[in-house]
């Protein structure tokens, strides 16, 4: 890895952020300082084996995925495996991307939406509680409706005050004056769910109005937000509300279509493109001061087949890939204790690639490592799992 | 104001017979009626409201459990010749070939279905049969099914097929469970968006072997145990051969012996001996599954909670089982057993449910009489449109739920944030922009009422004597003193629309 201009600017700003934020401390009040995750939810499970190419294992790859294997000459070089031809984008944030690999749950679910969920509460198995990221914001000390952002439903998400869930800050129709005065004296009369909310919605909507909606996101330019639709709406809110210092301290945005059942060959590569690109119009928004204090943390539920199908795509499988972008991440990795793709090492019968690293464990990390939190607040998210820094992935250097 | 007089006219006319009675509206609902009209269709219209009043509120559920005898004709016959619902007159082989017989407008061969022109359609053929149709019940089963078994019509050949599919479990919506799971399995949209076409004799795809399990028989919250891995590798081989013929047939459907996955299949703990000559395996392996103890639990909870929400739901679940398994899954003797439950009625489940996002649209519309049935073509058109548009705003893409799992039917899915401030005030925007338009003859006049009647006045014609809140009387009351109007229309319709943002007609 050489160094760029990226990464001198990392290591630099790395210490004046260490310095700034005390280890271990409840953020009562949001600050500029203060770090923030974005996590990304690929619905569907995205096939991370032909997302990040064993490229030292490239013969058995190819064997097991037959028409949809990517060429051995298209990938992209990362570490010693290849990124798919479509994530190039990514190649110029090198310095501050880490993947992980063989990662996610030791449950032997198969389903969607059970999987979503264990993930979602940080739970496998729990088949009730609140989402992990609802469980941060109450650890970080989050009060406000603006700590916690969630771009569309997110279980992870859900459970807390602290919260404002829209499709985008521009889907808020503006609620003023007199009329506004009648419906909030309308819903004060009962306990409905939908007091809470609009009261909720109207003090995020005067903050919106008042510090983001004039902030300034020139990476992302009406084409870029054309291509990217509705994730590029959602990266360029994200990014606005970062730089207005409104208190944002956790974002979750969902990407939906990786249920690659069929024609991989023709699907993936576009919504590679979509989550690459848009990440990368993010990224290059920033300042490197918010990029320093910014992780993003993408994530499916779980990963498909080692094999291909019969009709040119993957059915369910076990371990995926994670992906880690931030200022502060030790980029140019893929950390994973690599399970082979051999017939021996793959999972017995339904021949998938094993999980090695649980999911858990990256989350911990990111708690620990980014959120500053401590043992006791990590335990209280990750409730049911053994805390173990030794088995965290090492997306920080 | 000279069209709505003529509109009045011609809805009196195309209503057929009740002059008499437009002149003596039927009396405000009780409680109890307004909830059943709430609950079994789009909220209440002139002609429901007069029609439980005639029967009571049993016989109005058992008619309504008999859609083909209720004449809807009106609209029936709009609907058949509007030439914005063309697809639904088409069958798939229509669908597919360039715009053969298309329904009997403009020369054949003119007219090919583009991506999203049938979903077009399909939201078009919705709005109006769930804002006019007596049927109502009919429309929201349809409607319950479409979800249940739900497809993506974004785009595609899922899209283009979906008239079809809305037929196929329109169909089969009073009729028994397992018919309707073996038309949506026949389908091509269904065939099409969980892959089941492509899976083929040595090549099979589980993508529609597992969600029909997990999704549409057994339900994602009560499976530990009734099926392994292998059982859905099974029923996938088991309907190999099952594929779409869309240049030929009028369904869609063709089995195909030569692409059948040869050898035994064991399925659920049961051997299926091979046929490569008949898609039989599949009707039986598909048959066994609705008739499932546990496909009937699911569908009778997912059923009950639809229709009632609130304490003390178990018996009825319970008692629906019953007459599911009694009845070899007979929807219609389920429903029946839900909809006359004293759960139902119990006074504790009522405005328990937030209404969806194009409910609460349509619900409104009907309360205060808005006609559609006499506009052109052309303005029923803009009408839906903005319909649509409306109700995605409000966090709802009909037809276009990406995960074959479809809507949760929980409050929380429709109330966040930011769709509860779309929620207060998109239906104000779309009265002042034309949209929702009461009739004629509902047009209390606030230059001759006092505010205080004025809004008791609407309260008794939208709520009709359904409870409001003192607090939602007093901001009402307060805003039309508060709020400079520049004429008394003006004063009449923002009333109005402010009672249809109140958290009463927010719920149903």
């Amino acid at each position: 890895m050489t160094l760029d201009r990226r990464s001198f600017l990392k290591t630099s700003a790395l210490a004046a952020a260490a310095a700034a934020v005390p280890f271990g401390s409840k953020a009562h009040a949001a600050s500029a300082t203060d770090p923030i995750l974005v996590t990304v939810f690929l619905r569907g499970a995205a096939d991370g084996l032909n997302l990040v190419v064993p490229k030292f294992q490239y013969g058995r790859y190819a064997a097991l995925r037959g028409s949809i294997a990517i060429p051995n000459a298209d990938l992209i070089g990362f570490d010693s495996f290849g990124l798919h031809p479509s994530l190039r984008p990514l190649k110029a944030l090198e310095s501050d991307l880490c993947f992980v690999h063989a990662v996610g749950s030791k449950h032997p679910t198969r389903s969607h939406f059970e999987a979503m969920d264990y993930m979602e509460r940080a739970n496998p198995g729990a088949k009730s509680g609140t989402g992990w990221l609802n469980k941060t914001l109450v650890e970080v000390g989050a009060t406000n409706v603006m700590n916690g952002v969630s771009f569309g439903d997110a279980l992870a998400m859900n459970g807390g005050a602290a919260r404002l869930e829209t499709k985008s800050l521009g889907a808020m129709p503006k609620v003023e004056g007199n009329w506004r005065t009648a419906v909030q004296g309308m819903f004060q009369g009962g306990d409905w769910l939908e007091r809470s909310r609009l009261n909720r919605g109207l003090r995020a909507q005067d903050t919106i109005a008042a510090k983001v909606s004039g902030t300034a996101t020139p990476q992302f330019t009406p084409a870029k937000l054309s291509k990217l639709g509705l994730f590029g709406a959602q990266l360029r809110d994200a990014s606005a509300l970062i730089k207005s210092d409104v208190g944002v301290r956790i974002m979750n945005i969902n990407m939906g279509g990786w249920d690659t059942h069929e024609s991989e060959n023709s699907r993936l590569p576009a919504l590679a493109d979509t989550l690459a690109t848009g990440l990368r119009t993010f990224w290059d928004d920033l300042s490197v001061a918010d990029r320093n204090r910014t992780l993003v943390l993408v994530m499916s539920e779980f990963g498909r087949r080692a094999e291909v199908n019969g009709t040119g795509g993957t059915d369910h499988g076990s371990a995926n890939m994670m992906i880690a972008l931030g200022g502060r991440v030790g980029g140019g990795r893929v950390q994973a204790n690599w399970p082979g793709l051999d017939e021996a090492t793959l999972n017995a019968n339904k021949r998938d690639l094993k999980v090695t690293t649980d999911f858990r464990d990256v989350f911990d990390e990111v708690l620990a490592k980014h959120m500053k939190l401590t043992r006791n607040q990590r335990q209280t998210i990750l409730e049911g799992h053994k805390l173990n820094g030794n088995k965290h992935p090492g997306l920080f250097l | 104001m000279n069209r709505f007089t003529h509109s009045t006219l011609l809805l009196c006319l195309a209503l057929g017979g009740v002059a008499s009675a437009q002149t003596t509206p039927p009396g405000p609902l009780s409680v109890g009626e307004e909830h059943v009209l709430g609950r079994t269709g789009y909220g209440h219209d002139w002609w429901t409201r007069k029609r439980i009043k005639e029967l009571g509120w049993r016989a109005y559920v058992e008619e309504q459990l008999f859609p083909d005898k209720i004449n809807d004709n009106p609209l029936e016959q709009e609907l058949a010749q509007d030439p914005r619902t063309r697809a639904f007159r088409l069958n798939v082989k229509q669908l597919t070939t360039r715009g053969a017989n298309a329904g009997g407008y403009g020369p054949t061969n003119e007219f090919t279905y583009r991506n999203g022109q049938v979903r077009a359609e399909a939201h078009y053929e919705f709005f109006v049969r769930a804002l006019h149709s007596r049927r109502q019940l009919e429309a929201l089963m349809t409607e319950f099914w479409l979800n249940h078994f739900n497809v993506d019509a974004g785009g595609g050949q899922v899209s283009r097929y979906f008239a079809h599919y809305v037929r196929a479990i329109r169909a089969n919506a009073f009729g028994r469970f397992e018919d309707l799971l073996i038309a949506s399995a026949k389908s091509p949209s269904m065939s099409l968006y969980l892959n089941n076409n492509q899976s083929k004799k040595g090549a099979i795809n589980e993508n529609y072997a597992r969600e029909v399990m997990e999704l549409h028989a057994f339900g994602q919250d009560d499976q530990q145990g009734t099926y392994e891995h292998a059982d859905i590798v099974a029923l996938a081989k088991i309907l190999t051969g099952w594929g779409i013929e869309n240049a030929s047939t009028t369904d869609g459907f063709r089995f195909r012996g030569g692409l059948h996955e040869g050898g035994s299949k064991r399925f659920l703990g049961k051997d299926y001996a091979n046929d490569t000559a008949a898609p039989s395996e599949g009707v039986a392996a598909l048959r066994a599954l609705a008739r499932h103890p546990r496909t009937s639990r699911n569908i009778c909870a997912k059923l009950a909670r639809f229709f009632v929400v609130g304490p003390a739901r178990g018996g009825l679940i319970n008692r629906a089982h019953d007459a599911y398994m009694k009845s070899n899954g007979n929807l219609r003797a389920v429903l029946r057993v839900i909809l006359k439950s004293k759960e139902f009625m119990a006074a504790e489940n009522r405005r328990t449910k937030v209404k969806r996002p194009h409910q609460l649209l349509i619900s409104a519309m009907r309360s205060v009489g808005t006609d559609t049935i006499t506009m052109n073509h052309e303005d029923r058109k803009r009408l839906v449109n903005r319909m649509v548009s409306f109700t995605d705003q409000l966090g709802m893409r009909l037809f276009q739920v990406p995960p074959p799992t479809g809507w949760s039917d929980a409050n929380a899915t429709w109330i966040s944030e930011g769709t509860m401030l779309a929620r207060v005030t998109l239906l104000g925007t779309l009265y002042h922009n034309g949209a929702v338009r009461a009739e004629a003859r509902f047009k209390p006049r606030s230059d001759k009422l006092s505010d205080r009647d004025l809004v008791q006045k609407f309260k008794e014609r939208i709520l009709q004597n359904a409870p409001m809140k003192a607090t939602t009387r007093k901001a009402l009351l307060d805003y039309a003193a508060v709020r400079k109007f520049n004429t008394p229309e003006a004063k009449t319709s923002w009333i109005m629309t402010l009672l249809f943002s109140s958290p009463e007609f927010g719920r149903y």
